[in-house]
């Protein structure tokens, strides 16, 4: 059976779009559909509330991707130090210590997203539909029949399911998935502090929930804070200055007191992970595949580790032959490279909700960090660089 | 004041436990923590399931509103029953507050049933099947409430020694998260009985799953096998 395309990319977000980008590169003919054409943000505008981490093996996989090089540097806070504290002790961790330039940077989601189309534009073998949207598909022998929303139908040989933490497209391929809900929510803002934040990632596991101090590219400061519900409903709803007040007495980062902040929005927190990453010709990727709590800032690195897998595993695929084995190669990956990511930030965050367990937490950062191996191991988790990284991500090196 | 609704599938000293908290249904601290917790996620795993916005929903066994504000919240057009009177001032006392327009009524799902078959979406009935004493009539119920091609969604607990150490010993006596005398053992339900009572009314049973709740961290967790708590999602065939 001929298709229209070798692989058919259902939600335009960043890993998805990324995803596009590297199998397009890798000789597949690829289509991209999402609801709508992300727009080039206003170069003039305030940062977007909507801000992610981005560790150096992330960047390389966009860099592959042709979207890194594309963010202007004005929209970008890198840090070359994290700061983690809990009541018993802290941690650092340095860049240079670990052979690093920078251990991330602090960027947008509406830039990076822009920045991934304007790349598929420039890749050949890439069409965009947009908008439009997947509504259905039938799995056939030899390739998959996909329902585009307005009646038209197009045949590919994969469907990759990149349409986000509340996949439609997941749960239509049969896919169970685990759900953890925190009854927490993270409320975000972005803060001016008394002196500018130059660098660091600074987090402390604070009553109740971990406040994260990020850098943004002007200095001011990213917040996110978990918290009760109801604790976050408290903190949205009281003035600036009684909410600088609350703020300043759960945080005593190096860049002192927080003296002005942005409008303040809250997201509710949960953790979802699908139980197969595969079924059939469907390939789920990113947030589809699982979404984290966001305290080590690793849910979008995690998607673009997907994609840089995804487009591993099938660089040799072509589209006739049988992807399954393929495909049980990327479940196997990254079902293991998530679960211990996911599975470690929900421990620690399960863990330090309580006073004695953040006191233990902070003895245990305290230890950790006399412990190079240790040190190590975490700085190449958290930066997507262990050895298991996709080859791209690990080119950051 | 308890006006028991008459000749009904309703056991009064069940109702009526609910009855005499009715001043704390809404304390989230309070003697109804564990329902608070777990209302967000039981409505998160839902609505990720089932359309919610605009749609007609019916809370079998709504209490003090907890369940129907929140499914409101997603959009919904409520309507909560419950056979306990004073739960129900209670939930209507607080859509005052919270401005929600919610239908509450002091009726069976079997009587309304009779009167209203087919009309709704949307059927939940969560956390009370283990409350009545023919819970399969319940079932059948709330199957004619749900017009065909709608959605069902059951949540009780199993009756295995499990459940009876942790939802019954644990929550009620050691951890205090539940009121004394809020579960009977011998009322609580094994999901394969759960879902022959579903097949019975002519539901297809979708998807059986588990729900744990952590009372340190206050994380629930849905997913996996049905050991105490538990959901079943059906829908009505066409």
């Amino acid at each position: 059976m001929r298709v229209d395309h070798d692989i058919v990319v259902a939600g335009g977000g960043v890993a998805g779009a990324t995803a596009a980008a590297l199998l397009a590169q890798s000789g597949h003919s690829v289509a991209l559909v999402d609801r709508r054409r992300p727009d080039m943000p206003d170069p003039d505008s305030d940062f977007d509330p909507r801000v992610v981490a981005i560790a150096p093996g992330s960047a390389a996989v966009l860099g592959a991707a042709g979207a890194w090089e594309r963010l202007p540097e004005n929209r970008l806070g890198p840090y070359d130090r994290m700061q983690v504290h809990a009541d018993g002790g802290e941690i650092v961790f340095r860049a240079s210590e670990h052979g690093l330039g920078k251990l991330g940077w602090i960027v947008e989601v509406p830039w990076l997203q822009a920045s991934c189309w304007q790349a598929l534009e420039a890749i050949d073998g890439v069409e965009l539909i947009a908008p439009g949207s997947v509504s259905g598909f039938s799995q056939r022998e030899d390739h998959i029949r996909l329902e585009i929303e307005g009646g038209k139908t197009l045949r590919s040989r994969l469907l990759v399911a990149a349409d986000g933490a509340r996949s439609r497209l997941r749960r239509l391929a049969g896919i169970e998935t685990d759900l953890w809900h925190y009854n927490q929510q993270a409320l975000v803002t972005h803060v001016e502090t008394e002196r500018p934040n130059d660098g660091i990632a600074w987090q402390r596991f604070t009553e109740h929930g971990p406040l994260a101090l990020l850098p943004l590219a002007d200095g001011r400061s990213s917040i996110v804070w978990s918290q009760p519900e109801r604790r976050v409903s408290e903190l949205k709803t009281l003035d600036d200055e009684g909410f600088l007040a609350e703020l300043n007495a759960c945080q005593d980062s190096p860049f002192g007191e927080a003296t002005a902040a942005t409008k303040r929005y809250a997201f509710p927190l949960i953790r979802r992970q699908a139980k197969n990453l595969v079924s059939g010709r469907v390939v789920l990727l990113g947030d589809a595949a699982r979404n984290v709590h966001p305290l080590a800032g690793q849910g979008l690195n995690l998607g673009l580790m997907d994609a840089a897998a995804l487009a591993e595993v099938l660089a040799d695929w072509r589209g006739e032959s049988d992807p399954a084995r393929a495909l049980a190669h990327y479940q196997r990956w990254r079902i293991s490279g998530g679960s211990l990511v996911a599975g470690g930030i929900h421990a620690i965050n399960e863990f330090t909700r309580a006073g004695p367990g953040r006191s233990l937490a902070g003895l245990g950062f305290s230890l950790a960090g006399r412990l190079w191996p240790l040190r190590e191991a975490f700085v190449e988790h958290a930066c997507g660089l262990e050895r298991d990284s996709p080859k791209l991500a690990r080119s950051a090196r | 004041m308890n006006a028991g609704v008459s000749g009904d599938n309703v056991d009064p000293r069940e109702s009526g436990k609910f009855d005499a908290l009715a001043a704390r249904w809404w304390d989230p601290e309070g003697d109804f923590r564990t329902l608070h917790d777990i209302n967000g996620p039981r409505v998160e795993f839902l609505s990720e399931r089932v359309p919610l916005a605009g749609r007609r929903v019916l809370d079998v066994g709504c209490g003090g509103g907890v369940l129907s504000e929140a499914l409101a919240e997603r959009g919904a057009q409520v309507i909560g029953i419950d056979a306990a009177s004073r739960a129900l001032e209670v939930a209507r006392l607080h859509t005052a507050e919270s401005g929600f327009e919610i239908d509450y009524r002091h009726v069976t799902a079997e009587s309304l049933a009779q009167e209203a078959p087919a009309a709704f979406d949307v059927v939940c009935c969560l956390e009370m099947l283990e409350h009545v004493p023919d819970p399969a009539q319940t079932v059948e119920a709330c199957a004619e409430l749900c017009r065909p091609g709608g959605h069902l969604l059951f949540s009780t607990i199993n009756r295995s020694p499990l459940a009876w150490a942790t939802a019954i010993v644990g929550a009620e006596y050691v951890l205090g998260l539940l009121p004394r005398g809020t579960h009977r053992y011998d009322r609580l339900i094994r999901p394969e009985e759960l879902a022959s009572a579903c097949r019975r009314s002519g539901l297809r049973v979708e998807e059986i799953t588990g729900m744990s709740y952590n009372p340190v961290s206050r994380t629930v967790h849905i997913g996996g096998v049905p050991r105490v708590n538990y959901f079943l999602l059906a829908t009505r065939p066409e």
